[in-house]
């Protein structure tokens, strides 16, 4: 096919798509609360994370530490496709990416969060439970390297994990406004 | 915990502040569909429906307490608990009396939250470590917490349910259901689901549900276990895929991954669009048919 | 649904009424501006996140959420439907920044492109779909540029101001994504 060709087949693919399903019902919610009065904000709850800032990342009081990450440097097993390999080209940059956003994240005796009783030690377990995790795909990952189920496993788990500290990131931040 | 007393109507101005360490007793005239929020840090929130177009707080506020904040219009209201410094927060117990048919935005840190007898739109919760309770008729349900369990009971078409470390006890379900955990176990009763997306790292899951045509059932699993009870006359495309876990399943048969390491299950039965899919990296996998 | 959502006629007018009655705080407005917009910014968002619809769904709520907060910004200087694309575009790439994505299966990126309707017909010769598949496919920056020049007409200097990168790069990076379909489409042997 020649260029221009291609370039035309792609101009002409449609800009618009309808939505799997109606998506006005999910903004109108966030839009705030009806009728706001001044000085009446929509309160959002305590931990809704906005867009998170790189450099917002923080340490339970006891740290967090950031696991071990893929082992970028392994040859790569010929795969069966290119969509595969280039899957598996995503999944080592993008631990690259995780890599450095987390090493950010040192253990500190940050004794910002004023989370009472057990809860430094139920986000604790569960963040362990994350590592835990991590630690095992890795070796996984480690056996067969090009396997597309872990490897998409490992994206989730990076998702989770940085889901984890978004949430204590807006804790942290919650309770900062408040004082 | 402070009874529901009955008195007479007393109408308060707008941003009356109360003092630390004293009762609360307030009411105002709202909308059957007003739009009311209420946050509390620690303590206990209580809130019920009634069949009065009225709102009465009743309650204890807590030594620390600097300045109760309401703000009331005819279709809102918005009560707040402003603490003088949050490092020693005294317990705060309210009791909100709504309307049935208002929708409900409840926050918390330690506070518990317990809600019943609505029958509304939306009604969303949040706490960090204290627990939600919920038994109600609301068509679109979002409750969080942290470490505090989620206790729900009642009528929904649309539920969305997060916690890290908190358990889930949800029943009543339909429509649409989201449920994330990270460690936190989950235990699910539905009726016919449009989706149901659940999500757990550790954590153990136990849902019970039917899919309907074109509907889509999706868990996914680090280490936690996963069982899924479908009724035997389930049709629809299922999926199960696990590394190291075991699989077993009353739909199709296991097989080893093609490609690779684990098991895998794929099985169609009818024609009708559904599809059914668990994956795990570790955790056991059961598809049981009732 | 209702009647004014088929109204195409002297839309930009009633669009201008709708952008002042919405930055006034009228959400019915605001509604009105979204399902006159909703599907070019789903469309946009849906291929930006390499056929992941739950993601483009998120994008596609983040991006009207903020357009309602930002409506104050907008001065009426542009047309609304130029404001908000590029509006979405920020969303999509600022939510990359911070979000380590999951990459779409091929099996969820089919369901979805079967299911994805333009107009009232399911169209989709086998062409289009192997070439959204292959799009889908591209990494990255590659994608974005790719979408945002052939698709959304836009300019190496507007693409460089919205994506922070040189407008030689997104040269560049246009080159490597057409290459990169073309080669792709060959392998799958398409053409």
């Amino acid at each position: 096919m020649k260029e221009t060709e291609l370039h035309n087949a792609i101009g002409a693919l449609p800009r618009s798509m309808k939505p799997p399903r109606d998506l006005w019902p999910g903004i109108s919610e966030r839009l705030g609360a009806a009728e706001p009065e001044s000085g009446t904000q929509y309160r959002a709850p305590l931990w809704r994370a906005p867009a998170l800032a790189a450099a917002v990342l923080l340490a339970l009081v006891t740290g967090i530490y950031i696991g071990r990450g893929l082992d970028t440097g392994v040859e790569a097993q010929p795969t069966e496709t290119v969509q595969e390999a280039a899957l598996i080209g995503t999944v080592k940059a993008t631990e690259l990416e995780y890599q450095a956003a987390f090493s950010e994240l040192v253990p500190l005796d940050y004794s910002g969060l004023r989370l009472t009783g057990e809860e430094p030690d139920a986000l604790r377990g569960s963040w362990e439970a994350l590592v835990q995790a991590e630690t095992a795909l890795l070796a996984a990952l480690k056996q067969y390297p090009s396997d597309i189920y872990l490897n998409e496993k490992l994206m989730d788990l990076r998702s989770q994990q940085l889901q984890f500290v978004k949430q204590l990131a807006l804790l942290e931040q919650n309770d900062w406004r408040r004082t | 915990m402070a009874n529901l007393r009955t008195s007479t109507l007393i109408m308060m101005l707008l941003s009356a502040s109360a003092f630390a360490g004293q009762s609360v007793d307030k009411n105002w005239d709202i909308d059957a569909n007003a739009t009311i929020s209420i946050e509390n840090v620690a303590g206990n929130i209580e809130i019920r429906g009634w069949d009065r177009n009225q709102a009465q707080l009743t309650g204890e506020l807590g030594d620390s307490v600097d300045e109760l904040e309401i703000n009331a219009t005819s279709s809102s209201l918005q009560i707040s608990v402003v603490n003088r410094n949050q490092r020693n927060v005294d317990s705060t117990e309210l009791k909100l009396m709504i309307p049935r048919g208002a929708t409900i935005d409840a926050s918390a840190v330690s506070a518990d939250i317990d809600i019943s007898d609505l029958d509304n739109e939306k009604l969303t919760a949040n706490s960090v470590s204290g627990d939600i309770d919920v038994r109600a008729a609301s068509r679109r349900v979002s409750i969080e917490t942290v470490s505090g369990d989620l206790e729900f009971s009642g009528d929904t078409a649309r539920m969305s349910a997060e916690t890290v470390s908190g358990d889930m006890n949800l029943s009543g379900l339909a429509g649409e259901v989201e449920a994330t955990t990270v460690s936190g176990d989950m235990e699910l009763q539905a009726g016919l689901l449009d989706s149901l997306k659940l999500e757990t790292v550790s954590g153990d899951v136990t849902a019970v549900a039917e899919v309907s045509g074109n509907g889509r059932l999706s868990a996914e699993s680090m280490s936690g276990d996963v069982t899924i009870v479908l009724p035997a006359s389930q049709n629809g495309m299922f999926r199960a895929q696990s590394f190291s876990g075991r699989i077993s399943t009353d739909f199709g048969a296991v097989e080893p991954a093609k490609h690779g390491p684990g098991s895998h299950l794929k099985y169609l039965a009818g024609s009708n669009g559904a599809e059914v899919k668990v994956e795990s990296f570790s955790g056991n996998i059961r598809l049981k048919h009732d | 649904m209702t009647s004014w959502q088929s109204d195409k006629t002297d839309l930009s007018a009633t669009e201008s009424r709708w952008v002042d009655e919405a930055r006034a705080g009228d959400r019915l407005a605001f509604e009105k501006l979204y399902r006159s917009h909703c599907d070019h910014i789903y469309g946009l968002c849906w291929r930006l996140c390499g056929g992941d619809s739950a993601l483009a769904e998120d994008m596609v709520q983040e991006a009207f959420v903020r357009a309602w907060n930002k409506l104050h910004l907008f001065k009426g200087d542009s047309k609304f439907g130029t404001w908000l694309p590029r509006l979405a575009v920020n969303v999509v790439l600022s939510d990359r920044r911070i979000r380590v994505k999951r990459l779409r299966r091929e099996q969820e990126f089919d369901e979805n492109i079967e299911r994805v309707q333009v107009g009232d017909r399911d169209v989709f010769a086998g062409l289009r779909k192997d070439l959204e598949a292959a799009i889908a496919g591209l990494p990255e920056r590659a994608r974005t540029v790719l979408i945002l020049y052939d698709i959304e007409g836009y300019r190496h200097e507007e693409i460089a101001g919205m994506t922070g990168m040189a407008v030689g790069s997104s040269k560049a990076q246009l080159h490597r994504a057409r290459k990169l379909v073309r080669e792709i489409l060959e392998d799958s042997g398409n053409i």
